[in-house]
C-alpha cells in the first residue's frame, strides 16, 4: 500500500522526516519497504503563462505560443495541444531542461520556428498517462515559479500491512499508528456540514438485508444533481500517488475515501436501479452479472450480491456491475457504504477468482461502526467536487450495533511475557496512545478497545500492543541460561553419522526434491504405481508424485553432471521416500542412495582405463560394504534380484538378518544410453533404518592375537558359474576353527583354462589363540581345503598343498 | 654370530636392521652422517687382529703377516673408494671371488706354520667377512645414491581417494541444531505428510486463512497435506511431552510456489520451541542473540520487528546485523545493515490450550527459520535451485 506523506500529515502533526517515520512504523509492526520520492529530478520546469497564440503557417496542427516564464524576455514555444489558450498557466520545460520522467528537452525546430521549450501534459510530468491536453496550473502561482515549489517532490511510503491489521489499510489507519508512536492526536478529515434537501432518502430507496451474518450493516445515501467530469487535480494526483487511475469525479470520490479511511464505497446510478430497491442477499444458482471490468460472471450461493428489483447489480464488497455504474448521463447517485463478513467476501473472491481494492479490505475487516461516517465523508467530498446535494438523511440498516470490546490485562503478565520492567502506568499510557480507554480494577487494567481494532480480543493481544509500541529494542537480553540439557537425538545423529561415513568414503552429498514426475518413476522405480501418492493439486507434471525411491533422481543427477562434461561422479543422497498405506495414510521412510559413474575410486594414473560393469558393480558394493561396516553391521547377505532398474544379472538385494536392507546394481543399459551415461552407472539404495539399528549395537572388544598366523595361497580352476560365496563356504566348512581368514586375490579367464572356466586364487590365514601353529598341521588343513574344493566344486588345483 | 643376533634383535624390537648393523664398523658408524664407514676404526681393528709375529707361505712363497695386513688395508680402502657398482664388483672379484686372493690364501693355509695357522685362519676369515659386509653396504649405498639422484617431480597430484563433500543445506541444519543443543535444546522431528489439524487448526490458523489455499498448500488424496512449515512438530511434541519443553525441529517443508530463484516447492526449516513457567520475549531475544553470534560471528546483533503469525502473540520478525559489512550497509543486506533471518514470538495461548497446557501456568516462545535462506546468505548463493541441481561443481565448494 502506498501512503503519500503529505496526506498522512493532514491527520497527524509530525515534523519528523519520512525516513524516521518509516523506521518507527517498521519497528512497530507496519513494515515500510521503501520510500519512493515522486516528482523529483526536474530541471528548468516552471510555471508559464501564455500571452499569445498563433497558428504555425507550415503546419496547421501546431501553434506558436509566446509565454511569460519569469525570465527577462518572453519565450517562443511551439505547442501541439489543441486546448492551449491565451492567459492559461501551464508548466513549461525550457530547452535544455529535464522532465521529472528523466526526459531531456532540447531546442527543436518546427516548420522553421525554433521552440524554446515545451508546454507539458500530465504524462510528460510523470503524473499520469494522460496526454489529452495540457495540465493547467491551479492556484495563484507567478510565472517562473519552479515545478518543485508548486508540486514539491512527494515522498510516498510503501507499506506492507500484515493480514491481521485491516485497520491499517488506509492513510488514516497509518496516521493512527503514527499518532500512537509520536504521542500526537489524530485529526479526522471533515464530514460536515452536509448540504441536504427534501425529500428524505426513504423516498428514494428501500434496503433489505437477507442475513445480517453476511452483512451486518448497510447504509445508503442519495446524491442529486451530479455533473460528471474529471475530479480536481489534487484528487487525481493523490489517487495516482496511491497507484489508482482517476476515472470521473464521483467514482474518484469513492476511491479517495477508500484510500483515506479504508472504507470501500460504491456509487450506483440510482436511475438504473430497478424499483429503488436494494437487497443484500446470496446469489442464486444461474444468476449472472457483468462486472465493471466488462466480464460476465456466473454466480452461486457462495457469492453475496447487491440486487435491485430485477437481479444482482453488484458483487457485494468485491465489484460493481456494469449496468448500474456511474456514466456521463448519471445525475442521481445511490452511495453505498456497508460492512460485510470477511469470510463471505473471501469465499466470493475465491469462487469468482476476482479481487479488488475493496475486497482486499473487506477480507481483512472494515470497521462496521464507522460505515455511516465514511458515507458522510464521501458525500461531503462529493458536494465539493461534483456539485451534488444530498437527499436528507441516510438509510442505515444496522440490526446489531457493534459495541467496543473490553479486554482485561494484568500488568504482571505484560512484564512476565515481555521481560520488560514497565509499571502499570507506563503500560496504560501505551494503550491510551492507541486510542484505548483504560480503567483500573484491582490488579487488572480494563481496556476498552476501539471498534477498528478487531484483532485485539485477548490479553496477549494487548501484550503485543504494548511491546510493539513501547519498543522491542527495549526488551532486555541476558546471558543465555541453559535450563536443561537436551536429550540425545538418535535418528538425527544417526543420519549425520551416515552422512559423515559416506563423505569419508569419498562421495558427494546431493539433494533432490521430494516431488517427482510419474513418468520418471514409471521408468526407474520397480514399485507398483498403485503404491504411489499423487498430489491432489500438483503444480506441474514434473512434480506430481511423492517419490517412492531415491534412485530415479540419482540417475538424473548423474546424467546432469555427465551432460556438463564431468568425467565421473560419486554422489549420495539421504532422504525420505513415501508410499501409500492403508486408508489414505502415507508411510515415510528414510533412504540412502548411492550413485557412481565413471572412473571413481581409482588412482590418478588409472583414470583413462575403461570402466567395466564388473568394476563398477564392485565399486558400489565396496561403498555399501564400507557403509555397513561403518554403521556397525557385520553380517549381511546379497542375492540376485530381478529389477527393471538394473541390468540383468547385475542387480542384487541386500539383506541384514531377515530384513530387506536395500538393493544395488548396474543401471539398465537403455536407461543409461538414453541419458548418455556411458558406461552405465552403479547404484545402491538402502533403508537408513536398518543402518541406524546397526549403529546402536556396541562394538565388542576382542584382544589382538598373540600368536603369529600362517598364510597359505591356493589357486584353482573352476567353472565360470562358481561364485566366490560358494568357494568361501566350502573352504570354511572344510577348515578347522583355526581358519581365521579367506581372501580372494586373483581371478582370471584365459583360452588356456578352457571355455567356461576361470582361475581363482585365495589367501588363507590360520591362527590359534593358544599356540604357534606348525607347518605340518597347516599343510594338512590346506590339503583338506583343496580336497573339498575338488569334491564340491570340481576344482582343479593349480597351486596349493602339493606345490607349497 | 652377528647376523643371527641382529635378526633376533630385529624381531624382538621391530626396529630396522639398518640401525643394528654391528661388527667392527658399528662403532665408527655411530654419530656419522652419510657414510657409515669409519675407516680409521676399520684400520684400528685390523691392526689389532693382524698384529701377530711371523709369516706363512703365500701364493708362490711365504707371505708375511705384515703383507696380509697391508693387503687387508688395501682391500678395504679399495672397497671404500669404489665409485660405481662395477668398480665394487671388481674389488669383490679380486679379493673374494673364486680366484680371488683371500680364498687363495685360505687354500694355502695348510702350508703355514702350525702355530700361526689358527690365528691366521681366523684373521683371514674375519677379513673376508668384513670385506663382504663392506661391499654389501657400499653396493646398497651406491644404489640408493643412484636412486636419489634420479629427478623426482614432487608437483604431481597426490594420489589418495579424497573425502567427499557435504550438502550445504545439511551443513547448515547440523550447525544450527548444534548451536541450539549447546543451549540445552533437544531434537524433535515430525512427518512430512501432516494432518490439517497439526499443520493449521492446532496452530490457531483460521479456516479461511490464505495459507490453507489449494493455491499454496499441496494436498494429498487421503486428506493429508505436505506440511507447509515445521511448526506442526511443536504440536506433536507438546502432545506427547509435559513442560518444560525445549526442542529444535529441523525438517523439510513444502509450498505450492512456482519455482524461481528464491522459491522452491520444498525447502527446509528449523523450528524452535521453549515452554516453561516464566518464558518471556527477553528469553527469546537472549537465546537468538547467542545463536546469532555463534552462527555468524561475535559482532552480530539481533533486533526484533513486530509481525503477525497466527500461532504466536506477540509475533516478531528477527533480523541479524549483516555479518559482511558489520551493519554499515552492503550489497548482501541491500544497504540496510540488517538481514531477516527468522519469524518468532510467544506461543499463542490458543496453541497451548490445543495441546492441553495450562495457559495460566505456562508461557513459551517459538521461532522458525528457513535453512536455504541462511545457506544463501552464508555462502552468497543467489539461486535456491542450485541446491537441488546436484552439479558437482557446485557441491564440491562446500567441503566436509
Amino acid at each position: 500500500m502506498r501512503i503519500p506523506l503529505s496526506w498522512l500529515k493532514e491527520f497527524v502533526d509530525v515534523e519528523a522526516p519520512a525516513g524516521e517515520i518509516a523506521e518507527r512504523l517498521t519497528f512497530s509492526g507496519t513494515e515500510v519497504e521503501d520510500i519512493e520520492v515522486v516528482g523529483g529530478g526536474a530541471e528548468q520546469v516552471v510555471v508559464a503563462q501564455v500571452t499569445a497564440v498563433e497558428p504555425l503557417p507550415d503546419d496547421p496542427r501546431l501553434r506558436v505560443c509566446e509565454v511569460e516564464a519569469g525570465g527577462e524576455r518572453r519565450l517562443r514555444v511551439v505547442c501541439g495541444a489543441p486546448d492551449v489558450r491565451v492567459g492559461g498557466k501551464y508548466f513549461l520545460v525550457k530547452a535544455g531542461g529535464r522532465l521529472p520522467t528523466g526526459r531531456r528537452i532540447g531546442a527543436e525546430k518546427f516548420g522553421g520556428v525554433e521552440s524554446e521549450g515545451m508546454l507539458c501534459a500530465e504524462d510528460e510530468l510523470g503524473l499520469s498517462d494522460d496526454h489529452s491536453g495540457l495540465l493547467e496550473v491551479e492556484g495563484d502561482w507567478a510565472p517562473g515559479t519552479p515545478l518543485e515549489r508548486v508540486m514539491p517532490p512527494e515522498p510516498v511510503l510503501k507499506v506492507e500491512v500484515t493480514p491481521n491489521r485491516g485497520d491499517c489499510l488506509s492513510v488514516l489507519g497509518i496516521a493512527r499508528e503514527v499518532s500512537a508512536l509520536y504521542g500526537v492526536p489524530v485529526r479526522l478529515p471533515p464530514a460536515d456540514p452536509l448540504a441536504e434537501e427534501e425529500p428524505p432518502v426513504t423516498e428514494y430507496v428501500r434496503v433489505e438485508i437477507e442475513d445480517p451474518g453476511d452483512c451486518p450493516r448497510y447504509t445508503a445515501r442519495v446524491l442529486l444533481g451530479l455533473q460528471p467530469g474529471p475530479s480536481p487535480f489534487w484528487m487525481r494526483r493523490r489517487l495516482r500517488l496511491c497507484g489508482l487511475r482517476p476515472i470521473s469525479n464521483m467514482v474518484d470520490v469513492t476511491n479517495y475515501v477508500l484510500l483515506e479511511c479504508g472504507h470501500p464505497l460504491h456509487a450506483f446510478d440510482l436511475d438504473r436501479l430497478e424499483g429503488g430497491e436494494i437487497r443484500v442477499r446470496r446469489a442464486r444458482g444461474g444468476e449472472k452479472i457483468v462486472t465493471i471490468d466488462g466480464v460476465e460472471r456466473e454466480l452461486d450461493a457462495e457469492v453475496l450480491v447487491i440486487a435491485d428489483g430485477r437481479g444482482p447489480v453488484a458483487v457485494a464488497g468485491i465489484m460493481g456491475g456494469q449496468a448500474t455504474e456511474i456514466g456521463p448521463e448519471t445525475r442521481r447517485v445511490l452511495l453505498e457504504s456497508a460492512g460485510f463478513d470477511p469470510v463471505r467476501i473471501r469465499r466470493g473472491t475465491k469462487r469468482l477468482r476476482l479481487a479488488s481494492e475493496s475486497s482486499y479490505r473487506f477480507e481483512r475487516h472494515v470497521d462496521v461502526a464507522r460505515v455511516e461516517w465514511a458515507s458522510r465523508r464521501a458525500a461531503y467530498l462529493a458536494q465539493r467536487v461534483c456539485g451534488v446535494k444530498a437527499a436528507r438523511g441516510v438509510m442505515d440498516v444496522y440490526p446489531r450495533p457493534a459495541r467496543p470490546r473490553v479486554v482485561s490485562c494484568r500488568g504482571e503478565r505484560v512484564r512476565q511475557l515481555t521481560g520488560i520492567e514497565a509499571d502499570d502506568g507506563e503500560i496504560a499510557a501505551v494503550f491510551r496512545a492507541l486510542g484505548m480507554q483504560v480503567t483500573r480494577e484491582g490488579q487488572e487494567l480494563r481496556v476498552t478497545v476501539p471498534t477498528h481494532r478487531a484483532d485485539v480480543t485477548a490479553e496477549v493481544d494487548l501484550v503485543e500492543e504494548f511491546a510493539r509500541i513501547y519498543g522491542l529494542d527495549r526488551i532486555p537480553t541476558h546471558p543465555p541460561a541453559v535450563p536443561m540439557v537436551g536429550e540425545e537425538a538418535s535418528r538425527f545423529d544417526g543420519l549425520e553419522r551416515l552422512r559423515r561415513a559416506l563423505v569419508g568414503l569419498g562421495l558427494q552429498e546431493a539433494m533432490n526434491y521430494s516431488l517427482v514426475s510419474a513418468e520418471l518413476l514409471d521408468e526407474l522405480d520397480p514399485d507398483p504405481a498403485s503404491r504411489r501418492v499423487r498430489l491432489k493439486n500438483p503444480l506441474s507434471a514434473e512434480q506430481e508424485v511423492l517419490r517412492t525411491s531415491l534412485l530415479p533422481q540419482m540417475v538424473e543427477s548423474l546424467a546432469l553432471n555427465a551432460s556438463r562434461q564431468a568425467a565421473a561422479a560419486a554422489l549420495f543422497e539421504i532422504g525420505k521416500v513415501f508410499r501409500g498405506a492403508a486408508e489414505g495414510a502415507v508411510a515415510e521412510e528414510e533412504h540412502v542412495a548411492v550413485g557412481l559413474w565413471g572412473p571413481v575410486g581409482r588412482g590418478v594414473f588409472e583414470q583413462r582405463r575403461p570402466v567395466t560393469p564388473e568394476e563398477a558393480f564392485l565399486r558400489v558394493k565396496g561403498v555399501v560394504e564400507g557403509l555397513l561396516r561403518a554403521m556397525g553391521i557385520r553380517e549381511w547377505k546379497v542375492a540376485s534380484v530381478d529389477s527393471p532398474v538394473f541390468r540383468r544379472g547385475m542387480g542384487v538385494e541386500i539383506s541384514v538378518g531377515e530384513e530387506r536392507a536395500g538393493v544395488m546394481g548396474i543401471l539398465r543399459p537403455d536407461a543409461a544410453e538414453k541419458r548418455r551415461l556411458a558406461p552405465p552407472p552403479a547404484l545402491a539404495e538402502l533403508r537408513a533404518e536398518i543402518l541406524l539399528r546397526g549403529a546402536e549395537s556396541p562394538a565388542a572388544y576382542e584382544p589382538p592375537p598373540q600368536y603369529p598366523g600362517v598364510r597359505r595361497d591356493i589357486s584353482f580352476i573352476v567353472a565360470e558359474s562358481v561364485k566366490h560365496e560358494d568357494v568361501v563356504r566350502v573352504i570354511e566348512n572344510a577348515g578347522p576353527p583355526e581358519l581365521a581368514r579367506v581372501e580372494v586375490f586373483d581371478i582370471f579367464y584365459s583360452e588356456r583354462l578352457g571355455r567356461g572356466k576361470k582361475s581363482m586364487a585365495y589367501s588363507l590365514e590360520y591362527r590359534s589363540r593358544e599356540r604357534t601353529l606348525t607347518d605340518e598341521e597347516v599343510n594338512e588343513w590346506l590339503r583338506a581345503a583343496a580336497e573339498a574344493l575338488r569334491k564340491e566344486l570340481g576344482a582343479v588345483i593349480r597351486e596349493g598343498p602339493e606345490t607349497a | 654370530l652377528h647376523a643371527s643376533e641382529h635378526v633376533l634383535r630385529r624381531r624382538a624390537t621391530g626396529r630396522k636392521l639398518f640401525h643394528s648393523v654391528g661388527g667392527p664398523t658399528d662403532a665408527g658408524r655411530q654419530g656419522r652422517g652419510k657414510s657409515f664407514i669409519d675407516f680409521a676404526a676399520v684400520r684400528r681393528q685390523f691392526r689389532l687382529h693382524l698384529c701377530v709375529e711371523g709369516a706363512w707361505p703365500g701364493v708362490g712363497g711365504y707371505m708375511q703377516l705384515s703383507e696380509i695386513q697391508a693387503m687387508a688395508r688395501k682391500a678395504l680402502e679399495e672397497a671404500a673408494a669404489a665409485g660405481t657398482e662395477a668398480e665394487l664388483e671388481a674389488v669383490r672379484a679380486r679379493y673374494l671371488g673364486r680366484k680371488g686372493r683371500i680364498p687363495a690364501l685360505l687354500r694355502e693355509l695348510g702350508k703355514a706354520p702350525p702355530e700361526l695357522r689358527p690365528q691366521a685362519g681366523r684373521e683371514l676369515n674375519r677379513l673376508k667377512a668384513e670385506l663382504a659386509e663392506l661391499i654389501r653396504q657400499r653396493t646398497a649405498e651406491l644404489r640408493r645414491k643412484g636412486e636419489e639422484q634420479r629427478f623426482f617431480d614432487y608437483t604431481l597430484p597426490g594420489d589418495w581417494r579424497g573425502l567427499g563433500t557435504r550438502h550445504p543445506v545439511n551443513r547448515v541444519i547440523v550447525e544450527v541444531v548444534a548451536i541450539f543443543r549447546r543451549l540445552g535444546f533437544a531434537v524433535a522431528e515430525g512427518p512430512d505428510v501432516e494432518t490439517e489439524y497439526h499443520n493449521f487448526d492446532a496452530l490457531n490458523t483460521p479456516a479461511d486463512h490464505p495459507s490453507r489455499d489449494i493455491q499454496d498448500t499441496f494436498y494429498l488424496p487421503g486428506g493429508g497435506l505436505l506440511r507447509t512449515h515445521t511448526s506442526p512438530v511443536q504440536i506433536r511434541y507438546m502432545e506427547t511431552h509435559r513442560p518444560p519443553v525445549r526442542v529444535v525441529a529441523p525438517g523439510r517443508c513444502y509450498r505450492r510456489d512456482t519455482p524461481d530463484a528464491t522459491h522452491s516447492t520444498n525447502f527446509h526449516q528449523v523450528e524452535g520451541l521453549y515452554v516453561d513457567g516464566r518464558v518471556s520475549l527477553s528469553d527469546l531475544k537472549s537465546d537468538l542473540a547467542f545463536f546469532a553470534r555463534e552462527l555468524m560471528g561475535a559482532g552480530v546483533r539481533v533486533r526484533f520487528r513486530p509481525h503477525f503469525f497466527p500461532f504466536t502473540e506477540p509475533s516478531v520478525e528477527v533480523d541479524f546485523s549483516c555479518h559482511v559489512c558489520g551493519g554499515r550497509g552492503c550489497r548482501l543486506c541491500k544497504q540496510s545493515g540488517w538481514i531477516e533471518i527468522a519469524g518468532a514470538g510467544m506461543v499463542h495461548p490458543k496453541v497451548l490450550s490445543a495441546v492441553g497446557y495450562d495457559t495460566g501456568k505456562y508461557t513459551g516462545y517459538a521461532f522458525g527459520m528457513g535453512i536455504e535462506r541462511i545457506a544463501m546468505i552464508l555462502y552468497g548463493v543467489d539461486d535456491i535451485r542450485l541446491f537441488y541441481e546436484n552439479d558437482r561443481r557446485f557441491l564440491q565448494q562446500f567441503g566436509w
